[in-house]
């Protein structure tokens, strides 16, 4: 049997790949779907704050915020946007008024670790007994702040709810793959009703896009038993929570000479900028300036980063070489007495070292008389932007909802209870300082434990969402990490780098604050 | 005329496979080329404009790209020589006749190409770890002090490169083996009746009937080993800095840790590009084509 002819073939060719093409070019420059239309959201809520205000003109003549929280907790709550945080709270309300006796299905990406995904479980299983109108389809072991929400969101299947770290979330709502929760809830409702700092920290500009469940920072965790009140007292006069580094350093010493292990395990070679950032503003430094510019190229970041290339190789106080896991390991098998780690591992180390963990802030900087400083940052839910997930207007105020549950006190509860999260929630939040300053926690040593941790958080930084933050961890790892190798290059050309490679970046982006 | 019209739609038939197979392979390649044209990245993600040659324009003047090639060119060119020259070795060594448990050293030598690469990476980022690894501790026995693999350059370098052949050499043993044994034995029988010396009969016989074996190998791991993003990716993430980096990896962070897809584009069409440009000129030299053919 003859093949087609010359010409009948290049035909077919042509034809293929023409149609190649054209589907090439029709998907690539395909819009999706517009969401519903901003100026809408706009429009309804400027008739809303019009009708409260009137409203209330003859009892009080203060700020429109206070008049809208007024009116929501007092009256039919509206069925259009913003609501209040209570009458989401309300099954009645959300299934009856705003689902109208339908049942909504929403997805839900599960980013909890082992110990706090016992808690979202309870959370979840309440929510779909009060709210029976809503399905939710979680999937779980869902990596936080990954790729994957925006390739999702690419293909506009992104789920409808998500939880992420607050600063990840801020590049998510930049690039409009989230939905501005400001316009759906009352700003007032969730600044009375989170503390301030989670709040801010899922704020951009004067936009809320996101709920917050937990704070979260560095602190610095000890050894008891190489490393105490005692000893510290001792030695200088001052607890394990006023040391500053010169102070530090004597320690380490103490420590090596007659311990034999490592005084600190801080994986610095390894460092991506989260808990360097601490050490930075100690020695004076700040990532950006009022105009969002970066400033990393600074004395206090020579000075910072030459203080622990000195901890690592000169004065061999810090393990070299060490990875996070291996910081851990470290720690727990007792051959480290520092190490600088959040909450969310309190629990293996309570179980590793038992009355013999201690915690603290970091110390003080004694060359600039500052205290290291750690980002204070918060994990939270977000809800995807129909442009992102496709979802239906229902299916927004199912999600609406779905965070207000997740993030009530009663969850935030959860949190605290199973996994030692510190709640984001006023209410929560001041169960739990409560509860810790009755000293009612059990076993007793953990009360010390939580006021070092709470301690700290005097002493944090707001941690920066801006989207230009996405910036930062690569260009510090970049040069930080070279620096770290050996000196491959010095301190100063390292932070002359980081700078010009965040600026670069930025331009890149199309993200230079414009002057 | 109404035969050929009978193939034509028996040729029909097949198009809508043909289609999805094209479109399969070409929609990826031709939306990669399309993005690095335009400004799409996390930041202008629903709406992007095209902006022509600005982000080629602005990799090739970076002092990065080029650095990132260089490395590139490191890492292909280290590994691939001790690869093949560690795998022609044992070919050589397993091709003996009168080897003893020459089934089992093959079998141990599948070893690596049993697990997936990615669990062994995992395990050897561990075994070259400062503190508990056992390379560490092996070379503690001969009274060398930890050496800190992933925190300076030419250490990360060699760590790599020698990860990267472990995984790699049972590929190119089993190759070489199976080409070796191809060889006929009478040449072999002839040269020793003529005088010839192991030496000699290596260099007339051997090497030159393996010759395309070797420059297929050299190809194709050439090809694989520029873009062996798994390596890299686990053990050092290109660093310390960049010092480690390749393309292949450096494309992935462009997109994954800094949403510049619109760049990671540009790389990954540099990136193809040059390989295609190299494998062109290797294949044209080499005369495999021929072989095949």
């Amino acid at each position: 049997m003859k093949g087609l002819g010359r010409t009948a073939s290049i035909a077919i060719v042509v034809v293929v790949v023409i149609i190649i093409v054209a589907a090439a070019l029709y998907y690539a420059t395909m819009k999706p779907s517009p969401p519903p239309s901003t100026s809408t959201v706009v429009s309804t809520t400027t008739s809303l704050v019009t009708t409260t205000a009137t409203s209330l003109v003859t009892t009080t003549s203060t700020a429109t915020t206070t008049s809208v929280v007024t009116v929501t907790t007092t009256s039919t709550p509206p069925t259009t946007p913003p609501f209040s945080l209570s009458s989401l709270l309300d099954p009645n309300f959300v299934c009856n008024q705003l689902l109208g006796g339908k049942t909504v299905t929403i997805t839900v990406w599960d980013t909890y670790g082992p110990p706090e995904d016992q808690a979202f479980n309870v959370t979840l299983a309440s929510f779909t007994q009060v709210y029976p109108c809503i399905k939710v389809q979680v999937t779980r072991g869902v990596g936080i702040a990954t790729a994957n929400f925006v390739s999702a969101a690419k293909a506009g299947q992104a789920p409808n709810v998500y939880r992420d770290t607050s600063d990840d979330a801020g590049k998510l709502f930049a690039g409009g793959l989230l939905l501005n929760i400001s316009k759906y809830i009352n700003p007032a409702d969730i600044n009375a009703a989170y503390i301030p700092v989670a709040v801010k920290n899922f704020m951009l500009g004067s936009s809320i896009y996101g709920l917050p469940d937990n704070v979260n920072y560095i602190v610095m965790y000890y050894n008891k038993k190489f490393l105490n009140d005692t000893l510290t007292q001792k030695m200088f006069g001052v607890g394990v929570d006023q040391l500053n580094t010169n102070q530090l350093l004597q320690l380490c010493q103490y420590i090596n000479s007659t311990y034999k292990v490592w005084c600190v395990a801080y994986g610095a070679g390894q460092e991506w900028g989260y808990r360097f950032a601490a050490w930075f503003t100690g020695f004076g430094g700040r990532i950006f300036d009022e105009r969002g510019m970066p400033q990393l190229n600074s004395s206090a970041m020579v000075k910072a980063m030459e203080f622990w290339y000195n901890m690592t190789y000169v004065w061999n106080y810090n393990a070299p070489g060490v990875t996070p896991s291996l910081e851990q390991q470290l720690f727990t098998q007792n051959m480290t007495a520092i190490i600088f780690d959040g909450p969310w591992d309190l629990k293996i180390y309570q179980k590793a070292l038992g009355p013999n963990l201690g915690a603290a802030p970091l110390p003080t900087i004694s060359m600039t008389g500052m205290r290291a400083a750690p980002l204070i940052g918060s994990t939270g839910w977000v809800i995807a932007s129909p442009q992102a997930s496709g979802a239906s207007q229902q299916q927004i105020y199912a999600s609406l909802a779905f965070i207000a549950y997740v993030t009530s006190k009663d969850a935030e509860m959860n949190l605290w209870n199973f996994a030692g999260d510190l709640p984001a929630q006023k209410q929560a939040y001041d169960t739990v300082m409560t509860l810790l300053s009755s000293g009612g926690l059990q076993p007793a040593y953990m009360n010390d434990v939580y006021k070092g941790i709470l301690e700290q958080a005097q002493y944090g930084q707001k941690f920066p969402n801006v989207p230009q933050m996405g910036f930062y961890w690569p260009c510090f790892h970049q040069y930080f990490t070279l620096y770290f190798a050996n000196r491959t290059i010095s301190a100063a050309q390292a932070a002359q780098e980081m700078e010009s490679c965040m600026i670069s970046n930025m331009q890149q982006a199309g993200l230079m604050p414009s002057s | 005329m109404s035969y050929k019209r009978n193939i034509f739609f028996n040729y029909l038939y097949i198009l809508p496979v043909v289609i999805l197979v094209a479109f399969l392979y070409l929609y990826p390649i031709l939306y990669t080329i399309y993005i690095s044209f335009t400004n799409f990245n996390l930041y202008h993600f629903f709406e992007y404009q095209w902006v022509g040659l600005a982000n080629y324009i602005t990799v090739l003047t970076g002092g990065t790209f080029w650095q990132v090639l260089v490395n590139t060119a490191i890492w292909t060119v280290g590994s691939l020589a001790p690869m093949i020259a560690v795998g022609f070795l044992l070919a050589l060594i397993l091709n003996q006749k009168d080897l003893r448990g020459r089934s089992a050293f093959f079998t141990l030598l599948l070893v690596p190409w049993a697990f997936p690469a990615f669990i062994s990476l995992i395990v050897w980022q561990g075994m070259w770890n400062w503190k508990y690894g056992i390379v560490n501790k092996a070379l503690a026995i001969f009274g060398i002090k930890p050496v800190d693999w992933f925190d300076v350059v030419p250490m990360a370098w060699t760590m790599l490169i020698l990860t990267n052949l472990w995984l790699s050499f049972p590929y190119y043993t089993s190759v070489f083996l199976s080409a070796l044994q191809s060889i006929p034995e009478e040449l072999y029988s002839i040269a020793e009746i003529d005088g010839a010396s192991r030496l000699a009969r290596f260099r007339y016989i051997t090497l030159p009937l393996m010759r395309k074996t070797i420059a297929f190998v050299a190809i194709g791991g050439f090809t694989f080993t520029w873009n062996n993003f798994y390596p890299i990716y686990i053990l050092t993430g290109g660093g310390p800095g960049n010092a480690t980096n390749i393309l292949v990896v450096y494309a992935y962070q462009a997109a994954f840790n800094n949403s510049l897809y619109n760049f990671a584009a540009v790389y990954s069409v540099i990136d193809a590009a040059i390989l295609i440009a190299m494998a062109i000129i290797m294949l044209k030299y080499s005369g495999v084509l021929e072989a095949i053919t």
